[in-house]
């Protein structure tokens, strides 16, 4: 743009409002769900072509956590596990967290490195985040496959109540995918945030029970951090529902649920109300 | 609702957002928290108006920086005025910048249905096209290449392939001739002929005015934002071409 002399523009009451109506959006998004798949089938076919290890990198990240846990935080620190094997119970929170990191690391920056493709689609632009989400999900299904084997190392058995999976499981889906809403959407206008995305998802792990169990925390404390980090309810889920055979602690889980709806609803509103000046500054 | 292949543009105002002006990319502290406020805003279109029969064929040329591509952008639904109506009768396609959903990474094939989806197709409808795209972009034996390795004009062919078989109520073409080399241009000329003479309203953006004259009739010359002249195709092109050479000989920098 070359120099432009003073302009001052149409009046007021001109100017364009955004709407922004949910229902609407999920109509869009919904025609749009072969570009969806097509996007996870993208990375799939991308990601591994000229390495040597290829799906085998998959595993290859929860493996390397595990070990620097147990080796180090179990013999090292000498963390309390109660009766547990530490290794099973480090997994089991290890396998939420990566899914959570990655979706976020990966989604967050979406919009960005798409930026080329953004503002030249017509498509719904929250395409681009929710399929990180999805293929961190995939990558959690892999880790998954590993638990059995762990289980038989360590000697530990899987309680029957762990068939309340799916509830922790949809939580963490949720909250994920909220958080990548809300995030790849502001970061396209405030780029901070993409710079301080990585340091604060290693204060996350340290802010999360993972290397650590809950119940270091006081009964009114344990909520309160339910409240405040959504991850803590639904790894606590896990490990008491697979580990300990006791059904799900509620009154954590309901407190992660509650958070995560507001976010989930929340971080999609704020992305449609931003998506409209996106191909301005992408 | 307009007619499929009309256009209706009235009082379209487009801005964008100000310049910050800052000495270095170290912050001085007073920068952090700057608004935009009392900045000026750079207005890319100012005021536009004009309406399009369906089955036109209309050339969009002005200077560089004058809004067209702004305009075309806005008329596709990619981006969004600032103020003022825009209706677009029916199903819009867009040559735009066509190598931007390209992948490096994936092979011609892949990259076929990955464009495709965001062109919003299905997966079943790349497939029913899948031959006439592989054909039309002349790439036969580099399509299970990565696109990485493919040459500009190739990757910009594919593109254009896979873009020019969506059969849109009106086509917005920006530029994308340019990078392929005769034969491909003018393979695409004679396409954008005849989706024209097959009804679809088509608007041209290019700064070769040479190609204006057989594909259209009327030309819109946009200049610095707004509506300059607007008339047969021939006239417009005459007197830009005139004010181009007034531009030069005034020793105007550009």
């Amino acid at each position: 743009m070359e120099d432009t002399p003073l302009v001052q523009g149409p009046p007021r009451s001109a100017y364009r409002k955004v709407r922004v109506s949910l229902p609407d959006a999920l109509r869009q998004l919904t025609r749009y769900s072969p570009l969806l798949a097509a996007l996870v089938r993208r990375e799939f076919q991308s990601r591994y072509k000229q390495t040597r290890l290829g799906f085998l990198w998959a595993i290859v990240t929860p493996i390397a956590l595990l070990l620097v846990f147990t080796l180090v935080l179990n013999r090292v620190a000498d963390l309390q596990t109660g009766e547990r094997d530490y290794a099973v119970f480090a997994y089991i929170a290890l396998l939420p967290w990566t899914f959570f990191a990655s979706a976020l690391s990966r989604g967050g920056q979406s919009l960005v490195l798409e930026s080329r493709a953004v503002a030249r689609i017509r498509a719904p632009r929250e395409v681009f985040p929710l399929s990180f989400v999805a293929v961190a999900l995939i990558d959690f299904f892999v880790a998954v496959a590993l638990l059995p084997a762990l289980f038989i190392i360590s000697g530990e058995t899987p309680a029957k109540t762990a068939l309340w999976f799916p509830l922790p499981l949809l939580v963490m889906i949720a909250f994920a995918t909220g958080t990548v809403l809300l995030a790849s959407s502001v970061i396209v206008f405030f780029r901070d945030l993409q710079q301080a995305l990585p340091l604060l998802l290693q204060l996350g792990l340290f802010a999360t029970p993972v290397a650590y169990g809950i119940d270091l925390l006081s009964e009114r404390n344990q909520v309160l951090f339910a409240w405040f980090n959504p991850m803590a309810g639904i790894i606590t889920t896990l490990r008491a529902t697979v580990l300990d055979g006791q059904s799900p602690p509620w009154h954590l889980l309901g407190p992660s649920a509650a958070t995560t709806t507001v976010l989930l609803a929340g971080g999609y509103w704020v992305f449609k109300r931003l998506e409209p000046g996106m191909a301005d500054v992408a | 609702m307009s007619r499929n292949g009309a256009v209706e543009v009235a009082n379209l105002w487009k801005r964008f957002r100000p310049d910050r002006k800052r000495a270095s990319i170290f912050y001085d502290g007073r920068h952090i928290f700057r608004n935009l406020r009392g900045l000026q805003w750079r207005w890319a279109l100012q005021d536009i108006s004009f309406s399009i029969e369906p089955g036109e064929s209309v050339a969009l040329v002005g200077f560089n920086g004058s809004g067209k591509s702004t305009l075309l952008k806005i008329l596709y639904g990619v981006m969004q005025p600032t103020a003022g109506h825009v209706a677009v009768g029916g199903r819009p396609g867009a040559l735009i910048e066509v190598d931007a959903g390209i992948h490096p990474q994936l092979t011609g094939r892949e990259n076929v249905h990955l464009w495709g989806a965001m062109l919003g197709l299905r997966r079943r409808e790349v497939l029913e096209r899948f031959d006439d795209i592989v054909q039309f972009a002349n790439i036969n034996d580099a399509i299970d290449r990565q696109t990485k390795f493919y040459s500009s004009g190739m990757r910009m062919r594919l593109g254009f392939a896979v873009a020019a078989t969506l059969d849109p109520d009106i086509l917005l073409v920006d530029e994308v001739l340019a990078v392929g080399d005769e034969v491909f241009q003018r393979r695409c000329l004679e396409q954008l002929r005849q989706l024209n003479a097959n009804g679809t309203t088509i608007i041209y953006v290019t700064h070769d005015l040479a190609t204006i004259a057989p594909l259209c009739d009327r030309a819109i010359w946009i200049d610095n934002g707004a509506v300059r002249a607007d008339g047969p195709a021939a006239d417009i092109v005459s007197s830009y071409i005139a004010a181009a050479d007034e531009r030069l000989n005034a020793g105007e920098a550009f």
